[in-house]
């Protein structure tokens, strides 16, 4: 079998000569060039790993040092091993003690006198990896848990069937005014206005029975300071510490509405400007057209500079209707389509 | 066939409009109308005088104080009256929006835009149930 050519540095901690030779012997069955330090009692293995700050890929601890033993010495150990997986080598088969010893976070318990050199690389390797995994999975919880707290958005965890929060990001506490132990008293309804909770409860409803798992709601919701917000929620079904939950994401977007309908406001204003220039202003000017008109017919009996006036009165009139009906296509143009 | 009764009516609130189009019809060959500046008055006489031997062509005006030109369309189609009506809208808006409105109404049968002219008049006579309105010689 080929040994191990990756590179694996290893602190044993082992104050018998005999038995340290007999741990590089099994250590150099498997590994092709095992990096090791050996400390021979509980303060050198501390100075190695406190004050030198050395890193190790395992440690290997023999239970009983001169200086420290059993339970004391593993407790002691881990305060200083940092996240480095420790192995414990000893002499003894106690079997509460090693139990005991995994339970405060031990990766493995060997008893050498049953110890192979196959049995401990296989050990080294399992421990390695399974710390790194644990490193792995921390991180990544830290990774998203981060992103829902500092997300700038207001987010929160609710539970589907009690509607009560579960979860509630730093945004949320900022923008709606309760505190988080407040939030984990409350039911998402009481973020709604009383007179617009029928909204939330027909959205409800409606996603119930729907496959689809995205969901957005535009309404309103209600500060704790009684202040109202308008609000577009977005959200997507959860799993939470075995709950059926919803992720929520609700985006204020109050500014945004207020903007929107200023400029309704001015489109409804222009559209009432086309429509007074249509009816109302072209009322006089249609009468004035129409008189001309009929004055117009009698032309005949004019003299020569009365029907120069009379042409040039119609043709003021007609360049100004053009004016108005200009203005009034361009203001009309402005309409919004409503799909 | 007798008793048949013709009928042509204005309904602006604009006298100066009512008196130009009387001018108009005067020298086309339809006869003179009576004059309505309110048109809750129209539609009282349109309710008081309802039979199938009525026929009236109405000139109405779409924007007029107290009962606009829908509010009387409005209010002929509740009544579902028995008489023949046609109506031409006369208007002096020049809004696209008010002409596909009215086409929505089934009595309307034309939309002039004032000044109403003499050539508007006279392009009534494609409408040959128009011809009953003329004047008798």
């Amino acid at each position: 079998m080929d040994k191990d050519k990756r590179k694996y540095n290893l602190l044993v901690i082992e104050d018998n000569p005999g038995d340290l030779v007999l741990v590089e012997e099994y250590l150099d069955e498997h590994i092709l060039d095992p990096k090791i330090t050996n400390a021979e009692n509980f303060k050198e293995a501390k100075d190695i790993l406190v004050t030198r700050k050395q890193t190790f890929d395992v440690i290997l601890l023999d239970l009983s040092l001169p200086d420290k033993n059993g339970e004391e010495l593993v407790r002691e150990m881990l305060l200083i091993s940092a996240e480095i997986p420790i192995i414990i080598l000893t002499g003894y088969t106690d079997m509460p003690f090693s139990v005991r010893s995994i339970q405060l976070g031990i990766s493995d318990y060997l008893v050498k006198d049953i110890l192979s050199p196959l049995a401990l690389y296989q050990s080294i390797l399992h421990n390695i990896d399974r710390k790194k995994f644990i490193t792995d999975l921390k991180q990544s919880k830290k990774r998203y848990n981060d992103l829902f707290q500092l997300s700038p958005q207001p987010m929160w965890v609710y539970d589907t069937e009690t509607l009560k929060f579960l979860d509630v990001n730093e945004s949320a506490v900022n923008e709606y005014g309760y505190s988080l132990e407040e939030f984990l008293e409350m039911t998402v309804t009481e973020l709604f206005p009383k007179e617009k909770l029928h909204i939330l409860l027909e959205h409800l409803k409606k996603v119930q029975g729907s496959k689809d798992s995205y969901r957005s709601l535009f309404g309103q919701h209600q500060l704790k300071n009684g202040k109202i917000i308008d609000v577009e929620v977005h959200s997507k079904p959860l799993m939470l510490d075995d709950k059926k939950s919803q992720v929520v994401l609700a985006n204020n977007v109050t500014e945004r509405t207020l903007y929107i309908k200023a400029i309704e406001d001015q489109n409804e204003k222009l559209q009432e400007i086309a429509w007074i220039q249509s009816h109302i202003v072209r009322a006089p000017l249609a009468r004035l057209m129409g008189l001309m008109n009929l004055i117009k017919d009698d032309i005949p009996s004019f003299t020569e500079d009365q029907s120069f006036y009379l042409n040039e009165i119609l043709n003021s009139a007609n360049e100004l209707d053009s004016i108005i009906k200009e203005i009034s296509l361009q203001a009309s143009e402005v309409k919004i389509e409503n799909d | 066939m007798t008793n048949m009764n013709y009928r042509t009516i204005i309904i602006d609130d604009d006298k100066v409009i009512c008196m130009l189009i009387n001018k108009l019809l005067d020298k086309s060959k339809l006869s003179k109308a009576m004059i309505f500046n309110q048109a809750t008055e129209a539609l009282q006489l349109l309710i008081d005088n309802d039979s199938e031997l009525n026929h009236y062509l109405i000139f109405l005006d779409i924007n007029m104080p107290v009962m606009s030109g829908w509010e009387f369309l409005d209010a002929l189609n509740d009544k579902s009256l028995k008489s023949n009506i046609y109506v031409s809208i006369i208007t002096s808006s020049i809004n696209q929006t008010d002409k596909e409105k009215a086409e929505g109404y089934e009595y309307i049968f034309d939309f002039l835009i004032k000044p109403v002219k003499l050539e508007d008049i006279e392009s009534f006579e494609q409408y040959h149930f128009l011809s009953p309105f003329h004047k008798k010689d």
